[in-house]
């Protein structure tokens, strides 16, 4: 068993904290993704959970094992480095064979044939002899991944594992990396930012922001219901729009030229959250959002168009053969059961 | 473009024309001296005398076992202190500093501080006295004891010039990425794994400078040691300095210092062999 528990785990560099009070549990098995914007202490906690740092107060237990006080190598993970860290002065064998050799895992032959199964799996077996410093960024890339892989840890830590990759290649293996772990039952944390890579690949996403865990759940309920104004923006291509609203009877609330259905005990000034394909075109006649079109972007599948509105941009997806042009008035309803309400204040969610 | 490429050669030149004057033309002096006769013709004269000289084999074998004892000592202190410096977060520089002390002191300071520990009336002889470990006055520093005598030299160039070789090695380490050893770390590696696996192959180039840097240097021990024993342990530089002074003959003096750059080489050539650091694992 190796459910990963992070318990009010704190960490300042300095002055400077880094990590405000997190805490989660990724379940045996489980696939979590960290994903926040650049700076906001994802890697220091991976560092932390995987001991090389030291956090200022909390617990981190993997299994029924309290490991902060263990040095890294007792903690039995792998880690994917940010930066890589292969070893330079070793052939590219050598390098996915050092966990093995390190922690004695079998003869010579085993650990011959794990390489030769990690390397597969990474599309690097025609490269073993050379140095790494003859390898490209992405190459080198897939060699710490299969040398993380090749212990076939109970936890794995990656962090932004498939960032050098180009587009293809990327999206291969992160397929193959969710078949893999799923085969092996690997508990993993995987940081990223590209948040289609957190959508598609977590059980759950942690989407931090500022040291903090923001909300953590599937990704659909991300989608669906984010608990904060940043997850909602930061989740979704575009983002989420927000619109404020103001209570004109107790649960009703004017949204440009709309009145809608909102929470009943809220205050008098919220935020509307909607994302843009749950907003429908109206009819010239009912209430509406009207707003003047900017530009529309076809994307084949569907069609995205710029809105502004009250002096602020409003963005749309619709139906791909919408006879949209800039310069147009729009008018959009957003879908009744699609609102999502803020309060401006704590920047949370509110429940209707 | 052409011009462009010249450039550098230009600025480069005089250093050359320098080092040309300065150094190679004494060289081929040097050569020619040595592998010449009283008559004006080539001859291996001056080396026959070198060889057949009572103190020749002695100051070869004392050379080459001080060198042999001294240098694998200083690598061996270096990397130890070295890496426990790693391990500390603050005072690192103090220490080095303090470390590095002597390296501002001359070889004939270091020979001076060290005869005044060591000779008749010197502060060992005064402390083991005071300790009641001895009667009298111990010589240290004669022919009769030449054991003694070596061991105070070895002591006396390891406490002089041991810290070049602990500011290579420590730039060395400073230059080897914080990552590989978290790597290692997460991946099993116990410390004596790292310092194999991690320290020791990324800090070739730094300890094949430093062995060249102090076999070089070793080779030329010459002031401690005479100020320590005077010609009680004859060495070959010594042993130089002598049939150029002494004996007032320039031709052997000539052989003894061919002789001291035909080893160096050597030692060069084969620290360059040894340790071969592979081109392509440098990234
Ligand atoms: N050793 C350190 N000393 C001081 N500050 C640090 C240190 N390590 C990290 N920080 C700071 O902590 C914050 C979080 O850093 P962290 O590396 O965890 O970010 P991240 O979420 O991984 O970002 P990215 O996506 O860019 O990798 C940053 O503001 C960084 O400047
Ligand atoms: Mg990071």
């Amino acid at each position: 068993m190796a459910r990963i528990l992070v318990r009010d785990i704190k960490k300042t560099f300095g002055k400077f904290v880094a990590l405000k009070s997190v805490s989660m549990e990724v379940a045996d098995g489980e696939f979590t993704v960290l994903l926040g914007p650049s700076g906001c202490g994802k890697t220091t906690l991976l560092r932390i959970i995987a001991g090389l740092e030291t956090a200022d107060r909390g617990e981190v237990w993997i299994g029924e094992r309290r490991i902060d006080r263990l040095p890294p190598r007792a903690r039995n993970i792998a880690m994917v480095f940010q930066n890589y860290a292969v070893f330079p002065h070793m052939t590219v064998f050598d390098n996915i064979a050092f966990g093995l050799r390190m922690q004695k895992r079998g003869s010579e032959e085993e650990i011959r044939r794990t390489v030769e199964w990690a390397a597969e799996l990474v599309h690097i077996e025609s490269q073993l002899e050379k140095y790494t410093g003859q390898l490209s960024g992405g190459q080198r890339q897939r060699v710490a991944v299969a040398r993380a892989l090749a212990v076939r840890p109970q936890v794995l830590l990656m962090d932004e594992p498939l960032s050098n990759l180009d587009a293809l290649l990327r999206l291969e293996m992160r397929a193959e990396l969710k078949t893999i772990l799923r085969e092996c039952a690997t508990t993993t944390i995987y940081v990223t930012h590209d948040q289609v890579e957190a959508m598609s690949l977590a059980d759950r996403i942690a989407i931090m922001h500022g040291g903090e865990i923001e909300q953590y759940d599937t990704p659909l309920e991300i989608y669906r219901n984010p608990a904060t104004l940043f997850c909602g923006g930061f989740i979704g291509s575009p983002p989420m729009n927000f619109l404020e609203a103001e209570r004109v009877a107790p649960g009703r609330y004017r949204v440009g030229g709309l009145e809608l259905e909102g929470p009943r005990d809220a205050g008098p000034k919220l935020l509307l959250g909607i994302r843009p394909e749950d907003l429908e075109p109206v009819a010239d006649g009912g209430a509406a959002l009207a707003g003047s079109v900017l530009v529309v972007e076809p994307l084949g599948s569907h069609l995205l168009a710029t809105l502004r509105l009250d002096g602020r941009l409003l963005r749309f997806a619709g139906d791909a053969d919408l006879p949209l042009h800039p310069g147009e008035t729009l008018r959009l309803r957003p879908r009744a059961d699609r609102l999502r309400w803020f309060d401006p204040e704590s920047e949370r969610a509110v429940r209707s | 473009m052409t011009s462009e490429r010249a450039l550098p050669y230009l600025l480069l030149a005089p250093s050359l024309l320098f080092l040309a004057l300065l150094f190679l033309w004494p060289l081929g002096e040097a050569f020619l001296v040595a592998f010449s006769d009283p008559g004006g013709g080539w001859s291996l004269a001056n080396f026959r005398e070198m060889a057949d000289d009572l103190n020749f084999a002695d100051a070869l074998t004392n050379t080459l076992l001080l060198v042999v004892v001294v240098v694998p000592l200083q690598l061996a202190l270096a990397l130890g202190l070295g890496v426990l410096l790693g391990c500390i977060d603050r005072g690192r520089d103090t220490f080095l500093y303090i470390w590095t002390i002597p390296l501002g002191i001359s070889d004939l300071a270091a020979g001076i501080v060290w005869l005044a520990m060591l000779s008749e009336r010197g502060y060992l002889n005064s402390l083991l006295e005071a300790l009641g470990l001895v009667d009298g006055p111990v010589l240290w520093l004669s022919y009769e004891t030449p054991v003694a005598l070596f061991v105070a030299v070895v002591v006396a160039e390891v406490w002089r010039a041991t810290a070049i070789v602990l500011v290579i090695l420590v730039a060395g380490m400073q230059l080897v990425p914080k990552e590989y050893y978290e790597a290692a770390e997460v991946f099993g590696a116990s410390a004596f794994q790292r310092f194999r696996r991690i320290t020791l192959p990324l800090l070739k180039p730094s300890i094949q400078t430093a062995l060249i840097l102090r076999t070089i240097l070793a080779f030329e021990v010459f002031a401690v040691v005479v100020v320590l024993g005077g010609r009680d342990l004859p060495v070959l530089a010594g042993e130089a300095f002598a049939w150029q002074y002494d004996y007032q003959n320039a031709g052997v003096a000539s052989a003894y210092a061919v002789l001291i750059l035909t080893v160096s080489l050597a030692a060069t050539w084969l620290y360059l062999r040894l340790l071969r650091v592979r081109e392509e694992s440098l990234a």
